[in-house]
């Protein structure tokens, strides 16, 4: 009885450590998802609760239709979990599907980790509040539009693992008809998120309407700004020689788009370093695993040596006291001749080799 | 068509469950060089017996089912098989379980059963064993980690790293080969003249 009640708090004890909690305490990653998706936890009422941070968009003053955008999100004075990450999304409506901004239009040209995704993760500061930056294209036909940011996150106290979900206000923008020759990015240009370490392969740029282009660039943190050398390939195709980069190093640009009439300033962009590609083959995996079995194999045999001769010493002491032993009994002494013993086997007397005469060696 | 996922996970569940058994075994046949305090724990000498000859059965299963297993996983990856850290360290800890499993069963057929009853061939033995499981459920937690992103090891404060791996130039990998057979080799003729 004792032993089952044993076992079955040992399987008890198992059970309990599993997680019960309802949320993705290390998040998702960042992604493409409707509200809906993205808050099959968080967005269940039985499952979250309202978050008690504070959720604010902010646009740029002209928004021109088909025209790069920067929508600023700003998150603060959530409580949040150890890891202090929030997910953040930007959407066209909170109809629960169908509500990326993509279904309205809007197209990203790089989201704030340098994606192009509607949802993205991130770590926020000591400071409580984060503010991400999506780059997006206007939709192509003007009118009013709605963004809205929703906030995902965790919270370390009285949570019970329940995931907290916040949506924003309506961010109503006027999508203004741009005026004819508008210069700005092509629509068919992707903003590059990474480029290889140490890689100076000129990043291109494709634009519209634009003569010239004036691009510069900044290392993140730094206020300096540098001026970056321009080529044109082909008409409204650029080649822009930005500094190679190495490690978690991020850089920003600004790309000035001018024709004769107009010089539009985009909102600025950036550009990281990807992580060394894993460089393992299966020919040096397969070797390096035979070479560490082969060096375990030969490791543990010489212990098995090792052991197999201390044994043998072992086993061979007895014999050697065993053959002292004989010595004693084969060998006499006598009190009338000292330094002399008596081979009892032989019967002759032997000189003994452990006991000299004293005064011999004067 | 059968796909070498399936046979991979069939194969990897025989493995495992014999070097399970394989290790259970050999950690009561400490028993043969340390007896038990308590005399209702103490195994008679048959069942120690047994113990022993099922720990031999389990590992020369495992060990045989081994390779069959890395092949079958191999196979059952799509792209390359080694291509991230952690399906590296998959090949590294199953060359290093083999190689402990292989080191068990090697000094058990080589000395027989009468090893277990001095004390520094067993724990010899029984340490073995612990390691060689080890590496095999590491292997084993790997998997899950590739395939669920997540395994029990994943319960416990520590275990051995699976997410960062050494890659060690081909050459170099060769020349350990060689060092291994050689040593293996020296000891053997050791051993001979030993005894």
């Amino acid at each position: 009885m004792r032993d089952k009640l044993v076992i079955l708090t040992i399987i008890f004890t198992l059970l309990s450590s599993t997680s019960f909690s309802v949320a993705n305490p290390g998040g998702n990653g960042d992604s493409n998802r409707d509200f809906t998706c993205g808050g099959s936890c968080h967005g269940d009422p039985s499952l979250s609760q309202e978050s008690d941070g504070t959720l604010s968009l902010e646009v740029q003053n002209n928004v021109y239709a088909g025209n790069a955008v920067a929508v600023h999100i700003t998150a603060s004075n959530m409580s949040l979990s150890s890891n202090r990450i929030v997910g953040i999304f930007l959407l066209g409506s909170l109809n629960g599907n169908l509500d990326q901004p993509s279904d309205y239009g809007w197209q990203i040209i790089q989201d704030p980790n340098g994606g192009t995704n509607n949802y993205v993760e991130s770590t926020v500061s000591s400071s409580n509040s984060i503010t991400l930056t999506w780059i997006l294209f206007a939709p192509e036909d003007g009118g009013k539009y709605n963004l809205f940011a929703q906030i995902n996150h965790g919270r370390s106290q009285e949570s019970n693992d329940i995931a907290y979900t916040g949506v924003s206000d309506p961010l109503l923008i006027d999508v203004q008809t741009p005026p004819a020759n508008l210069p700005g990015f092509s629509e068919f240009w992707i903003a590059p998120e990474y480029r290889p370490p140490g890689d100076s392969t000129n990043v291109i740029i494709m634009t519209k309407n634009s003569n010239s282009i004036q691009v510069k660039w900044k290392l993140e943190g730094e206020w300096a700004e540098h001026n970056a050398n321009v080529t044109l390939i082909e008409k409204d195709t650029w080649s822009v020689d930005l500094p190679p980069t190495l490690g978690s190093t991020i850089i920003q640009y600004t790309v000035t788009t001018s024709n004769g009439n107009f010089s539009i300033k985009q909102p600025l962009l950036t550009i990281g370093t990807s992580t060394i590609g894993f460089e393992g083959t299966l020919m040096g995996a397969r070797l390096q695993s035979l070479a560490l079995a082969s060096i375990i194999i030969g490791f543990i045999s010489t212990l098995q040596v090792v052991i197999s001769k201390s044994n043998n010493l072992t086993n061979q002491n007895p014999s050697e006291s065993s053959e002292i032993s004989n010595d004693k009994k084969r060998y006499t002494k006598h009190s009338d001749h000292p330094g002399w013993l008596w081979d009892n086997i032989e019967n002759k007397w032997i000189e003994d080799q452990n006991n000299s005469i004293p005064g011999d060696d004067v | 068509m059968v796909s070498a996922a399936t046979f991979h996970a069939a194969i990897v569940e025989i493995t495992i469950g014999s070097l399970t058994l394989a290790v259970i075994c050999n950690l009561l046949c400490l028993q043969f060089a340390f007896p038990m305090p308590f005399d209702k724990l103490k195994l008679s000498e048959n069942v120690l017996i047994t113990m022993d000859r099922a720990a031999l059965m389990g590992a020369l299963l495992g060990s045989v089912m081994m390779p069959f297993a890395i092949f079958t996983g191999t196979l059952s990856v799509s792209g390359n098989p080694a291509g991230s850290e952690l399906l590296y360290n998959k090949f590294l800890y199953s060359g290093l379980a083999f190689g402990f499993w292989a080191s068990y069963l090697i000094g058990r057929i080589r000395m027989g059963s009468e090893l277990w009853k001095n004390k520094g061939y067993n724990l010899l033995q029984v340490f073995t064993s612990i390691f060689a499981f080890t590496m095999t459920i590491t292997v084993a937690s790997i998997g899950g980690k590739i395939v669920r992103n997540e395994s029990i090891l994943d319960l416990l404060p520590f275990w051995l790293p699976i997410e960062k791996t050494i890659i060690i130039n081909p050459i170099i990998s060769s020349l350990l080969i060689i060092i291994g057979i050689y040593s293996m080799t020296i000891m053997y003729k050791m051993k001979d003249s030993v005894e």
